[in-house]
């Protein structure tokens, strides 16, 4: 048996503290990252079999 | 590189699918695939999709429901973060999607089918999802952390964060959806 996925544990101490800085302070994605992301997902999405 | 090859599709794999041959070169990986997959979505505890050629898988990744959860009862850090972000609106958890598990198949590799993968959930849970998702969430092998890097995940635990990275161990990471909007 492969090693099973981890739970996410609850935050607390430095964890809880870097986490909350991180998602007070992150960086908006530029427009032309946002641009790119799409069309990847696009190119798997013209792949899908239902 | 990726080529719109109309052999090549893109399907959520099944409990009762045959399995085409896949090998990433991380045993565990390829264990989870040939092995576990399929009982994680029999139990309904994670969904498995397949890149697929006509002869063999190209890409796997599984995702699961996920929270992240902070600790309401540790005061003295709350008290840490009043002072120093003071206008700080926060919440006690926070929906995510995890993605459990992803691999490429080794013929396949550095032909962007794994940013393809992490893009596409990444506008699925902003563009499609039908319920809240704010993070997603990964738990990582070693050799895969530069890829999370680069694809904008950073470390969750500051302990994994500082441990040398193994092939063979796992370390969980996040992405925060809420930079895309």
């Amino acid at each position: 048996m492969a090693k099973p996925i981890k739970s996410t544990p609850t935050l607390r101490g430095e964890n809880l503290f870097s986490f909350i800085e991180d998602i007070e302070n992150k960086k908006k994605i530029s427009a032309d990252e946002k641009k790119k992301i799409k069309e990847n997902a696009d190119k798997l999405k013209l792949l899908i079999v239902k | 590189m990726y080529s719109s090859n109309t052999d090549i599709v893109f399907r959520r794999l099944n409990p009762n699918d045959t399995l085409k041959s896949f090998d990433c070169a991380n045993p565990d990986l390829n264990d989870f695939f040939i092995n576990d997959a399929q009982n994680y979505a029999k139990e309904l505890l994670a969904v498995t999709y397949v890149i697929e050629s006509s002869n063999d898988t190209i890409a796997f990744f599984c995702v699961s429901n996920d929270l992240i959860c902070t600790d309401d009862s540790d005061n003295a850090t709350w008290r840490k973060i009043r002072k120093e972000i003071p206008h700080s609106k926060h919440r006690g958890d926070y929906p995510a999607v995890k993605i459990g598990r992803l691999g490429v198949s080794n013929k396949y590799k550095q032909q962007g089918y794994g940013r393809m993968i992490i893009d596409y959930v990444k506008t699925t849970f902003i563009d499609n999802n039908r319920t809240g998702c704010r993070f997603i969430t990964v738990d990582a092998y070693g050799e895969a952390i530069p890829f999370y890097i680069k694809n904008g995940f950073k470390f969750l635990l500051k302990e994994d964060q500082l441990k040398k990275k193994d092939s063979t161990d796992t370390y969980l990471m996040y992405f925060d959806l809420s930079s895309l909007l």
